[in-house]
């Protein structure tokens, strides 16, 4: 499996042009150097890296109608859960790349601005990948289900629903530094707990859908 | 001889079609063509036994195993090449290799970039900007470089030029040498079948109307000649007739011992095509 694992992301890096990674890079100065203070720490880690580690699922879809790529899986030797399963680790191994720009960020904004401790960063940061992890599931069972349409609507979705959502509760006053106040270990658990349940049900579908496929 | 596919009473029902108890041996060291009109079954027979469609009834093993158990096993020494089933476009040439090496536990590294130096296709050029018959070249490449046993060709040289087919015909021609591996070929052009196939399998409406050797496809012929002389013919004499305004075109299945007894006739050899036209288009004796 550890094959299809690396053919994903290996051609998912292929897929990524130069732009995508100007982009990224821009993005993340943009919101180190020109948008500061807690607002720019939000929106970098709760908006954009949970939506950008999340579009794997989608862009493979695309690549897969383009090429025939199911048909040319389901002829590779491997079962139908190895090609699901390795779908899935694909996706969260691709988190990676978000994650260490993550951690880089936190590191630079602590030291530029002090803004929170060290630990409240570090707190945001798996609060952010657990919602990253969250939504690529989603994606990935949307793709598992429906057409690319289908895949690319919920994908644009999830991003309008957190956008919209974060404005919301920006508008509505709530700070998010509440975080901070509230047991974390046990709000980790929690979203850990939810993070696992919503993949492994997303990947059980995906399975069933997949063998029927026939 | 050992059997390396078989097929006995596959039967897969559509709204509009079926696929009717299709059964054929292919035995280890034979080209198989497989003909029919569009729309006969040749592509469901060949999605049947790569397990892409779930068949109705029959049972299909590969290597003497069952094609759905042992799918993971069988597919490790299985080449598949379809028309239209290109590689990743976003990849690059020799970028396969890499990835092949990890999915196929016998990947020839060496084999690979043999075939991708004789088919000229670079290393370094990505996927989407090849040719058509560039891409059916990869396609071959990549199918040949993790030694399969089978190879089921599915319309896989209808992007080629003719000096290239006959050059992949040849590779084709090589890979059945050692007697151990085969080759089930789906095409509409019938003259590779006339070059390279050991046997023909001809589906017609979902019913497999004949296996033929090459020897006996090579004897069949076709008669032209006057009515009178076709309504002294026994049926047996002929397998089917077309009706001409002045004539009749008859399908001999052995124009030698034909000729034998009447001489000065007009008899041409048959092409696999002539005899899938007078299976389709003529009357049956």
């Amino acid at each position: 499996m550890t094959g299809l694992i690396y053919r994903d992301l290996f051609t998912y890096y292929r897929r990524s042009s130069k732009s995508t990674w100007i982009t990224e890079i821009i993005v993340f100065f943009v919101f180190l150097l020109v948008i500061k203070g807690q607002f720019s720490v939000f929106t970098y880690l709760f908006c954009v890296t949970p939506l950008s580690m999340s579009g794997m699922p989608t862009t493979m879809k695309e690549m897969d109608i383009n090429y025939k790529g199911a048909v040319h899986s389901v002829l590779l030797p491997f079962s139908s859960r190895e090609l699901v399963l390795s779908r899935y680790l694909s996706a969260l191994l691709s988190h990676g790349e978000d994650l260490a720009l993550m951690l880089l960020y936190c590191v630079v904004h602590y030291c530029l601005y002090r803004q929170f401790s060290l630990t409240d960063y570090f707190l945001l940061l798996l609060v952010s990948w657990m919602f990253g992890i969250l939504f690529t599931a989603v994606n990935l069972l949307a793709a598992y289900l429906g057409d690319l349409n289908v895949t690319a609507i919920i994908y644009m979705l999830i991003i309008a629903v957190v956008i919209l959502g974060y404005f919301a509760i920006t508008l509505a006053g709530i700070d998010f530094t509440v975080l901070f106040t509230l047991k974390t270990p046990f709000l980790l658990l929690l979203l850990a707990a939810a993070a696992a349940l919503v993949t492994v049900v997303c990947y059980l579908i995906s399975l069933k859908k997949f063998s029927s496929r026939k | 001889m050992e059997t390396i596919l078989s097929l006995q009473n596959v039967t897969k029902k559509y709204k509009n079609f079926t696929l009717d108890h299709v059964s054929f041996d292919i035995p280890r060291g034979m080209i198989f063509g497989l003909i029919g009109e569009n729309g006969a079954g040749k592509t469901t027979t060949i999605q049947s036994i790569l397990d892409l469609i779930k068949t109705d009834s029959g049972t299909i093993e590969i290597f003497g195993k069952d094609h759905c158990k042992d799918a993971k096993e069988i597919k490790q020494k299985l080449g598949v090449i379809m028309d239209g089933l290109n590689q990743n476009p976003y990849l690059k040439c020799g970028d396969l290799d890499k990835i092949m090496g990890k999915i196929y536990r016998s990947w020839d590294s060496q084999r690979f970039f043999s075939y991708l130096d004789q088919f000229k296709l670079p290393r370094e050029k990505k996927i989407k900007e090849l040719s058509k018959g560039m891409n059916v070249k990869l396609n071959f490449a990549a199918a040949l470089s993790y030694h399969p046993q089978l190879l089921l060709l599915d319309e896989a040289t209808s992007g080629l030029d003719p000096v290239m087919r006959d050059d992949i015909l040849e590779i084709l021609q090589e890979f059945v040498t050692d007697e151990q591996n085969s080759i089930l070929m789906s095409t509409h052009i019938t003259s590779d079948l006339d070059k390279i196939a050991d046997y023909v399998l001809f589906l017609h409406e979902g019913k497999l109307m004949f296996l033929k050797s090459r020897e006996a496809l090579e004897s069949y012929g076709v008669l032209h000649c006057t009515e009178e002389f076709f309504r002294a013919l026994a049926p047996e004499d002929y397998d089917a007739y077309l009706k001409e305004e002045f004539s009749y075109k008859v399908l001999v299945p052995d124009r030698y011992a034909m000729r034998t007894h009447f001489e000065g006739l007009l008899l041409d050899r048959a092409t696999i095509e002539d005899i899938m036209l007078f299976y389709v288009k003529g009357v049956r004796s």
